[in-house]
């Protein structure tokens, strides 16, 4: 517990320098105060893109060694995937709204594949929650998380593979498009993020392992472990 | 509304989803380990 409060405390401190590298940032010559967003909008992506990559390698090793830890690492992984998802989208939406004048278009390759993406990983923790038995759980989230993670790409390289709304990569590798403040305060949002989603890693996957050492001491000790019933207790 | 109300607004709820998710898995581990909470059941739904 303590090392992750140590996690969570080195996150906090981060995202706290994101966040004033990110209100300090020259704004856009267009767009003015709304290219602030991009701080919150690339790195919540980014790791949604990291943590559904950790799912796929999560469940990749769960189908190859069965053991549980790799399940509860690529669970914990989709979860704030989904999270981050759907920060992007609500950043991405507003951002959209100001600077396009629209907040969603369907015939969006980027916009589209990301909020299917976003959709088939709420039901991949829907599959989860579907079912009890931890063996065939950790089975079908597996074959869900590798079949899944191939959005991943797509949803990545969409923007150079057809016609979009949304803009091409800022970075690529002859350089940047953007001005170097702007930039710096990106990466340094990108850096944050990425320490808070191993901070939140750490959170989550402890919770998961505590639950399945409850779960696994009320299936052994059936009835013995439930409280009695005010009823049933003569003298109170 | 101004574009800066706006934008602050974007981070309040972003970060405010990061914290709440934070929250929530605190509460989740006390629920798992046994924690005493503050969580209050009328008497006939104990029973």
């Amino acid at each position: 517990m303590t090392r992750i409060r140590v996690l969570l405390g080195v996150a906090a401190a981060a995202m706290t320098v994101g966040l004033w590298f990110a209100l300090t940032a020259p704004p856009d010559a267009l767009q003015g105060e709304y290219s602030r967003i991009i701080n919150v909008h690339v790195p919540s992506l980014w790791l949604a893109f990291l943590a559904f990559g950790v799912t796929a390698l999560g469940s990749i090793m769960w189908l190859w060694r069965k053991t549980q830890r790799w399940d509860r690492l690529a669970s914990a992984s989709a979860e704030i995937g989904v999270l981050f998802t759907g920060i992007g989208l609500f950043t991405g939406m507003v951002w959209g709204k100001a600077v396009w004048g629209r907040a969603w278009d369907w015939g969006d390759p980027r916009l589209t594949s990301t909020a299917v993406m976003f959709f088939v990983y709420l039901g991949y923790i829907a599959l989860r929650n579907a079912l009890d038995d931890p063996v065939v759980k950790a089975r079908r989230s597996a074959i869900l998380g590798v079949v899944a993670v191939v959005q991943v790409p797509l949803v990545y390289f969409s923007v150079n593979l057809f016609r979009t709304l949304h803009q091409t990569q800022s970075i690529r590798p002859d350089g940047s498009t953007m001005p170097a403040e702007m930039l710096i305060a990106m990466l340094v949002n990108v850096v944050a993020f990425t320490i808070l989603y191993v901070a939140l890693m750490a959170a989550r996957t402890d919770v998961a392992r505590i639950e399945e050492a409850s779960q696994e001491i009320e299936l052994l000790a059936g009835d013995a472990v439930k409280p009695p019933k005010l009823s049933e207790v003569g003298d109170v | 509304m101004s574009d800066t109300v706006v934008v602050a607004g974007v981070f309040v709820i972003s970060y405010g989803m990061i914290i709440a998710y934070s929250v929530y898995l605190h509460l989740r581990r006390r629920r798992a380990t046994g924690a005493p909470t503050t969580n209050v059941r009328r008497v006939q739904d104990v029973q």
